[in-house]
């Protein structure tokens, strides 16, 4: 059931309407079966990973919690730690993993007789086993204490709104709110519908016909050339950006209807200066996870320079494997960890040349230069996110720029067929291109005017009539100018 | 309690616009895909709306009389007269010829008609500048997704505008005008000739994608007993000598020898004498009446002078540019 759905659409108010009727200690048991109802909706078997997940972490929370010394402890947290990774890697990883091996054992003539594991991969996989994880790496370090309701645990890993995607909540944020009596709020209700409201503009608006024009390049690489390339890395990061933003915005506003606040997991990216700064901005709930629960115990940045830039390089290649069992994401991760490295060691020498040059961080051109700098760094990288294999990815890397010059030419030259030709079987047509670059001006302009706020908030600075205008205007947009046609799964659904 | 009452009181208030809405959009109803009401005349909606979405008007136009027999291609199909066709072949045929059409367009309508009745005839008209990957519009999804969801047909674009210029219409008495080109016959001449020609051929892919799915639409037809023909439309010879101008000749040659196996090739792109006068034509794209019903004699009837039936060998010979008639 995805959220751009009629389905979804019939879904969410059946369950509030439900949820507000129920006495308040019986919701749990209604927000959990909805959760799973939403989760088989997908697949129905697969809801038995989903319950062994939360059986296993359970006990030994539970387990735990009656264990005085964290070094009695620790064989629970080993317990629950090889039940989720040993989860995913069979049901994600094994199939890179052995063919990887086989690929390997071919090179040296040797016979490899394991065959792959035919299983579609689960929906969200990634997300909740991340999400049962911090439970008990907090309840192993003494920060939680366990839960003792079974059912309001299976809530806290099934939650409907950010099961499949995230944001992936901490247990210390998360489980407090399911246990908490929550009344009719009109406050809730409204900012929760609205940021849907947007979640649903940037996903069918934006992201789905920017999927469009990105899918027609990157499923036939060798048949575009470089402005092609160049066009769909520029329309890839609105459609990701878009998507998954659009995604959490709709997740968090579904679980803010029920008085659930979700955390914020994104907060402007591509305004950042440097990646360092971007991924502080981006998918913020597994950035830091990674941060809790990898980066410093490794030892963060408290150790010698070289332990540190190990720490960063290995986070983000994990962080990468973590996006998708492929090379490609293997690649993906270990290139933003080079460029992070390349950062942390540049940092002094960047703060001189912009001080000789007079130039200081509040000054636009800086600014400017960071975000120009922050898009191509992301656009390299997301071309191993997004080819289909790294042959792919190298040809797109090595024709980046082909026929870019001759384009440029017939452009400056007012050739009025260029425009048109360079969009000629992109999939979309004059009208949906039109409707599209409007929708980005206005999700800028939007952005721009409420940097380092939540767009609900700016609103709701405003009288009625220029807020319910500005609800008609984006209804329009989505309801006239959606995608429906063309709608895609949301990318973050695959890891 | 007071919130919830607040809240409901608020949210109905704001629906009512897009309840105004839709009612409207059933009223008025511009394709006819509720059949309910009739207070825009058939007549009205038949002159406004066929001409902003040919598809969404013949698609939803079969799905309540569908014919076992389909005409498929674009604009140049579109020019062939049904009655004509019915006429000559013996049987009634349904033209799916789209204005600006696409084989992506073609070949989706080829799937929906197959789901509405049992196929018996397809016939696809084809050129080699609809063979080709950046030629690729899609206006069909979108009536499939109306067709699946009455909500979606309310909130089309197409529907909308068709609505709209159908409430002008019935205040203002007539409908609006269609605009023609500000263009002498000899400038929109050298206008499609020249520009519309570069749209097409400058950058052209082979269409992979195209070659997967009139494949399967091949084996589809063969298993289903379905007579399954193409054929390439006659241009005149100042666009055919684009071709190689272009650079396209393999291109062609391709093309040709894909289409042999898949069914029968009417080939009338080829120098000739109707294809070489100017006066056949409306412009090098679009024959006039006289050669339309040459076309339709030929394909369906006895006549043979002005085409090529393609066979293997003769689709190599044929695109490198070889101009005897072949039987």
């Amino acid at each position: 059931m995805l959220f751009n759905s009629l389905q979804y659409c019939l879904f969410l108010p059946a369950v509030i309407g439900l949820y507000y009727l129920l006495p308040p200690r019986r919701r749990w048991a209604l927000l959990l079966a909805a959760s799973y109802y939403f989760y088989m909706s997908w697949k129905l078997e697969y809801i038995v990973l989903i319950m062994a997940s939360t059986a296993v972490d359970y006990l030994c929370g539970l387990k735990m919690g009656s264990l005085s010394e964290k070094r009695q402890r620790k064989p629970y947290l080993i317990i629950s730690l090889m039940a989720n990774l040993g989860l995913l890697f069979a049901f994600k990883y094994f199939n890179f993993a052995n063919e990887s091996l086989r690929a390997l054992f071919d090179q040296f003539n040797i016979f490899y007789g394991i065959s792959a594991f035919h299983v579609l991969l689960p929906v969200g996989i990634s997300f909740y086993t991340f999400q049962t994880l911090s439970y008990s790496i907090e309840v192993y370090r003494g920060n939680q204490k366990p839960e003792r309701h079974l059912g309001i645990f299976a809530l806290y890993v099934s939650f409907f709104p950010q099961l499949v995607a995230g944001p992936i909540e901490r247990s210390t944020s998360l489980l407090p709110q399911l246990e908490k009596e929550h009344r009719f709020s009109y406050a809730s209700m409204t900012s929760g519908l609205r940021l849907i409201l947007w979640g649903m503009f940037k996903k069918v608006v934006i992201a789905d016909w920017c999927g469009v024009l990105v899918s027609a390049v990157f499923n036939d690489v060798h048949g575009h050339d470089g402005i092609r390339y160049l066009l769909a890395l520029f329309f890839f990061a609105y459609q990701v950006y878009c998507d998954f933003s659009g995604y959490t915005d709709i997740a968090r506003g579904s679980a803010r209807l029920f008085g659930v606040e979700l955390m914020v997991n994104f907060r402007l990216p591509f305004y950042s200066k440097t990646m360092g700064e971007f991924w502080k901005r981006w998918h913020i709930s597994l950035t830091s996870w990674f941060k809790d629960y990898l980066y410093i115990p490794l030892g963060g940045s408290r150790v010698p320079m070289g332990r540190w830039l190990f720490n960063v390089f290995v986070t983000f290649l994990i962080s990468g494997l973590w996006h998708g069992a492929s090379w490609n994401f293997v690649i993906w991760g270990a290139f933003h960890g080079a460029v992070l490295v390349v950062e942390i060691l540049t940092m002094g020498w960047r703060e001189r040349f912009w001080s000789a040059i007079r130039i200081k961080p509040s000054n636009l051109v800086f600014k400017l230069w960071g975000m120009l700098y922050v898009q191509i760094i992301w656009g390299i990288a997301h071309v191993f996110f997004r080819t289909r294999d790294l042959g792919d990815a190298v040809y797109m890397l090595r024709h980046m720029f082909d026929g870019v010059p001759q384009w440029l030419a017939r452009v400056l030259s007012g050739d009025s067929l260029v425009l048109r030709q360079t969009f000629r079987g992109l999939g979309l047509s004059e009208r949906e291109l039109i409707t599209l670059l409007i929708a980005i001006v206005f999700l800028e302009m939007v952005q721009y005017m409420n940097r380092g706020d939540d767009v609900t908030a700016a609103l709701d600075r405003q009288p009625r009539v220029l807020r319910w205008a500005a609800y008609y205007v984006i209804l329009a947009f989505i309801v006239f100018g959606g995608a429906f046609n063309q709608a895609q799964q949301f990318i973050y659904f695959q890891f | 309690m007071a919130d919830a009452k607040t809240f409901l009181r608020r949210l109905a208030l704001f629906s009512v616009p897009a309840v105004v809405c839709l009612v409207v959009m059933i009223m008025i109803d511009p394709f006819n895909f509720f059949g309910v009401s009739h207070v825009v005349p058939d007549g009205l909606k038949s002159e406004v709306s066929q001409k902003i979405n040919y598809a969404m008007w013949k698609m939803l136009a079969y799905r309540q009389d569908p014919v076992p027999n389909l005409l498929l291609g674009d604009s140049r199909v579109a020019d062939l007269d049904e009655q004509y066709v019915e006429e000559i072949s013996g049987v009634p045929w349904t033209n799916f010829g789209y204005g600006g059409g696409s084989l992506r367009e073609a070949i989706q309508t080829f799937w929906f008609a197959s789901e509405q009745v049992e196929l018996e005839r397809v016939c696809f008209g084809v050129n080699l500048h609809t063979y080709n990957a950046n030629n690729n519009k899609d206006r069909v999804s979108e009536v499939e997704a109306a067709l699946r969801n009455p909500l979606l047909y309310c909130v089309n674009a197409n529907v909308v505008t068709a609505a709209g210029k159908l409430i002008t219409a019935m205040i203002m008495g007539e409908p609006e005008p269609i605009g023609r080109p500000p263009m002498t016959r000899e400038e929109f001449w050298e206008f499609q000739l020249e520009q519309v020609t570069r749209v097409y051929f400058e950058g052209y892919r082979y269409p992979t994608e195209y070659h997967r799915d009139l494949t399967e639409v091949a084996e589809y037809c063969l298993g289903h007993g379905i007579e399954l023909s193409f054929v390439i439309m006659p241009n005149h010879v100042e666009l055919q000598a684009k071709v190689g101008e272009h650079g396209l000749e393999e291109a062609a040659v391709q093309f040709r020898q894909d289409f042999i196996h898949w069914g029968p090739v009417y080939d009338f792109a080829f120098p000739n004498t109707m294809t070489g006068d100017q006066a056949n034509y409306r412009d090098p794209y679009h024959f006039d009446e006289d050669f339309m019903q040459l076309i339709v004699r030929t394909v369906w009837g006895t006549e043979r002078d002005f085409v090529r039936i393609l066979e293997p060998e003769v689709a190599a010979a044929a695109a490198a540019g070889e101009d005897h008639a072949v039987q």
